[in-house]
């Protein structure tokens, strides 16, 4: 017998809440990574985890059922609460740009910086990752969860409940930055 | 080109750490305990659903709103004025060959590349600065391409970034340093991954697109694509090719044409000024607009607005947050590394 698929998980917690847990077996390891990866802090990861599952628990009934896998959704409501991490962030920008001025590159959050220091400086991956921050908001969401995420178009739309043909255009404007800093890069190397 | 986006993919591994199983334990604890409160019982079936009858409705009003009533067998294309603008375009573009170069000159292709960039919050409202201003900014890049009329000889590119708009002081660690570098190569080859196509190879690039447009559109479509694709693809497609500058006049006229053919294309505007350049825009639904000259058939560059972006001094009215001006033009000097400025590489 096969699975119940994530959709009939989410129509089971109606009747019984305690079938949702199952809902976070499948899936908060996906949520996790996502999180780590943006925020760069396990403990600030687990409580995105905790959230971003609370939530979807509590607006479950938002759920579109065409959908029968919940990780797209699930990534997008991480998406709204990893926002968060940045409110915090902001009370403190001024010790942000110091932080800035100092690795040379504009860290986003503290995913991006801890990022860097795990990368050698001169790799084109620092180079890369250095782009990160001079996206907008919207971008740099689209661009993760396409490259690392691998959410496919459709997906993304989902998660962040925005039209397919605007996850195209944000992603092929944080394309041509990545190709930019890319090019920079590969001078630099070879020239 | 490198694949930007492999290469970025690659980094995912340096971003992750080792799965932390105590801090799941405890989110999943956290959880559990809130599935057992007790709490009224919602009824079954009140997931979202689909109204498709609904949807129906909705869709046909839209197209009503866009004037894409299909008459009799006439299959959907683009609205009248989108079709007259482009139709122009494409009659006057015939007569615009690609630019010639002499021997020792150089093709320049510059394209100026504005983006509006904002710091938003959970609730995706504007972060506020230590200044009291909101974190927005438009950062500026120009990049120029000197292509000498003898491939083998040296070719010349400038990039330059700068923030171009800060509207809180704490928005300058986002919009980026400024930047100005300066790059020689012959035969156009800057990289392993970096190089580019001599303006000789171009027919030969673009000799397997066909220009009746009907079977033009049919081909761009049928290029591996991604899901929910079709026309969004088709019309971002185009917006590529002509933004390049490389297509000859033949085909740039068909690609007029086949953006005609494209549903849901509109002209947004007749009078569009980008950059001093005055012309029509034509857009698909979140997909941007394509900004061209309906009397010479000249393609202008692209833009992209957003309605929900706050609104600051700064940026107009209609809230254009992305921009792209694209120039092609025959000069007879390509810039010489200098000693201050820019930096030479």
């Amino acid at each position: 017998m096969s699975l119940p698929r994530d959709v009939d998980v989410i129509r089971a917690s109606f009747e019984t809440p305690a079938a949702f847990a199952e809902l976070f077996d499948r899936h908060a390891r996906a949520v996790q990574g996502y999180a780590v990866r943006r925020s760069g802090s396990s403990s600030a990861a687990d409580d995105i985890v905790a959230q971003t599952f609370l939530t979807a628990f509590e607006k479950r009934h938002t759920f579109d059922p065409a959908n029968p896998d919940a990780r797209p959704w699930l990534l997008g409501i991480a998406t709204n609460h990893l926002r968060s991490l940045r409110r915090a962030e902001a009370r403190s920008w001024g010790l942000f740009n110091r932080a800035v001025a100092a690795l040379d590159s504009a860290p986003d959050d503290g995913g991006v910086g801890r990022l860097l220091d795990r990368l050698d400086a001169q790799s084109s991956g620092a180079a890369l990752v250095a782009v990160l921050p001079t996206l907008s908001d919207g971008d740099r969401d689209v661009l993760l969860l396409f490259a690392w995420e691998d959410l496919s178009y459709a997906e993304i739309a989902q998660a962040l409940d925005i039209p397919v043909g605007t996850v195209r255009s944000r992603l092929n404007r944080a394309r041509r930055l990545l190709q930019f800093a890319l090019r920079r890069f590969e001078q630099e190397e070879t020239g | 080109m490198m694949d930007e986006i492999e290469a970025f993919r690659q980094l995912r591994d340096h971003a992750t750490p080792p799965a932390d199983e105590v801090g799941l334990a405890r989110a999943r604890e956290q959880l559990t305990r809130q599935l057992s409160v007790p709490r009224p019982r919602l009824r079954r079936g009140h997931l979202r659903r689909r109204v498709v009858a609904v949807t129906g409705l909705v869709a046909a009003a839209s197209a009503v709103t866009l004037g894409l009533v299909t008459v009799g067998n006439e299959p959907p294309r683009a609205d009248a004025a989108a079709v007259t603008a482009l139709t122009s375009a494409s009659d006057h573009v015939l007569d615009v060959p690609l630019p010639v170069t002499a021997p020792g000159q150089y093709l320049l292709r510059r394209q100026v590349q504005v983006t509006w960039g904002s710091a938003g919050d959970a609730n995706r409202a504007v972060v506020t600065g230590s200044d009291g201003e909101p974190v927005v900014w438009a950062t500026e890049r120009t990049n120029e391409v000197w292509i000498p009329h003898d491939p083998t000889d040296e070719w010349v590119v400038r990039e330059r970034s700068r923030p171009s708009h800060l509207v809180s002081k704490d928005a300058a660690a986002l919009a980026g340093p400024t930047e100005d570098d300066l790059w020689k190569a012959p035969n156009g080859i800057f990289g392993p991954h970096w190089r580019y196509a001599h303006p000789t190879t171009y027919e030969r690039r673009y000799a397997d697109h066909p220009r009746d447009p009907e079977d033009l559109l049919a081909f761009i479509e049928s290029r591996p694509s991604v899901a929910g694709g079709g026309d969004a693809v088709a019309f971002g497609d185009i917006g590529d090719i002509l933004r390049e500058g490389a297509a000859p006049a033949d085909l740039r006229a068909a690609l007029y044409q086949a953006l005609a053919l494209i549903p849901r294309v509109t002209l947004v505007s007749d009078s569009v000024n980008l950059a001093g350049q005055a012309g029509v825009a034509i857009g698909y639904p979140d997909e941007g607009q394509l900004i061209f000259d309906p009397q010479s058939g000249a393609f202008i560059g692209e833009r992209d607005v957003s309605p929900d972006f706050p609104a600051v001094p700064g940026l107009g009215k209609d809230k254009v947050t992305f921009s792209t001006v694209v120039t092609i033009r025959v000069v007879d000097t390509a810039p010489v590394a200098d000693a201050s400025t820019p930096r030479a590489h």
